[in-house]
């Protein structure tokens, strides 16, 4: 069963998949609702309903990423397109799989070089772009930078200064 | 200056083809991929990469770079793939909390291959 977050590392692996240089994820979490928007610049050559089960552009058998967050989101999504950009949002219950937020956040931002990730919870906005991580030698992919990335995101959810 | 031999020429190039070898892996000697597609997160990949991670960490094993890949179906997901100099590529299939653990401790650290986790990689049918 995936969880909200899960989503939105789906909605990355499609951004990616789509052949995306930069993709901006944001996430706002409130009032027991997380809504999340993830913008990418890849290909989109898809038509009729991409929430419809099977619907790809990724091959045969595949495609189930967009309709497992339609079902996850009980049909509160929606898929846009304009100026080059692609534009999934999508709104679910909080479950709580953000609460952890470091480690939401590490399979998310080891995914690809070019994802921003803006974050808001508990009336308090964090981004986290690959130069942050990198200008803290926080890129989660061995050990001694696993623990600074865990560090660097609980300091910006208590709000300590970084950047 | 004393005149190598022919076998000391040979052991030179043996070690510098070592070494070679495992600066090809992003300057690392170990390389561990996590699938993380549309499957491997429904069967817990999430869990599986950050309880590499935190293990990797907490035992400081800094030869190992960890990333991840998309789906591995139709083999046993979570699926880890690691590939060493020593070992080659071995790939483990059903990867939970407590198999991840496993890998970390007997594979990155104790480099022995943790043999009944290990699974042959099925491709994809077209």
């Amino acid at each position: 069963m995936h969880d909200v977050s899960d989503l939105v590392i789906e909605a990355v692996a499609n951004s990616i998949e789509a052949g995306a240089e930069r993709i901006a994820v944001s996430i706002a979490i409130a009032d027991g609702v997380v809504n999340a928007r993830i913008s990418d610049n890849g290909v989109f050559t898809l038509e009729g309903n991409p929430f419809r089960e099977g619907i790809t552009t990724k091959g045969e058998g595949r495609g189930q990423g967009l309709h497992i967050i339609y079902k996850r989101s009980e049909g509160r999504c929606r898929l846009t397109r304009g100026d080059g950009i692609t534009e999934l949002e999508f709104s679910a219950e909080d479950d709580g799989s953000f609460d952890e937020l470091d480690k939401a956040l590490l399979p998310l931002l080891g995914m690809d070089d070019g994802i921003t990730v803006k974050i808001r919870k508990n009336n308090r906005e964090m981004e986290i772009t690959r130069s942050l991580l990198e200008k803290w030698d926080a890129v989660p992919d061995r050990a001694g930078r696993i623990g600074r990335f865990r560090a660097l995101i609980h300091s910006l959810e208590k709000g300590e200064i970084y950047g | 200056m004393a005149k190598l031999s022919l076998s000391d020429l040979h052991a030179i190039r043996e070690r510098e083809e070592k070494n070679l070898k495992k600066r090809d892996i992003h300057g690392r000697s170990v390389h561990v991929v996590v699938a993380m597609g549309t499957s491997g997160i429904d069967a817990g990949a999430k869990l599986t990469l950050n309880t590499i991670a935190d293990d990797v960490e907490k035992l400081g094993i800094d030869n190992v770079i960890i990333t991840q890949t998309g789906s591995a179906a139709p083999n046993p997901e979570p699926v880890v793939e690691v590939y060493s100099p020593e070992s080659g590529l071995v790939v483990y299939g059903s990867v939970d909390k407590d198999a991840a653990h496993r890998i970390v401790e007997e594979h990155l650290k104790g480099g022995k291959i943790v043999d009944d986790l290990r699974i042959e990689l099925k491709e994809k049918e077209q």
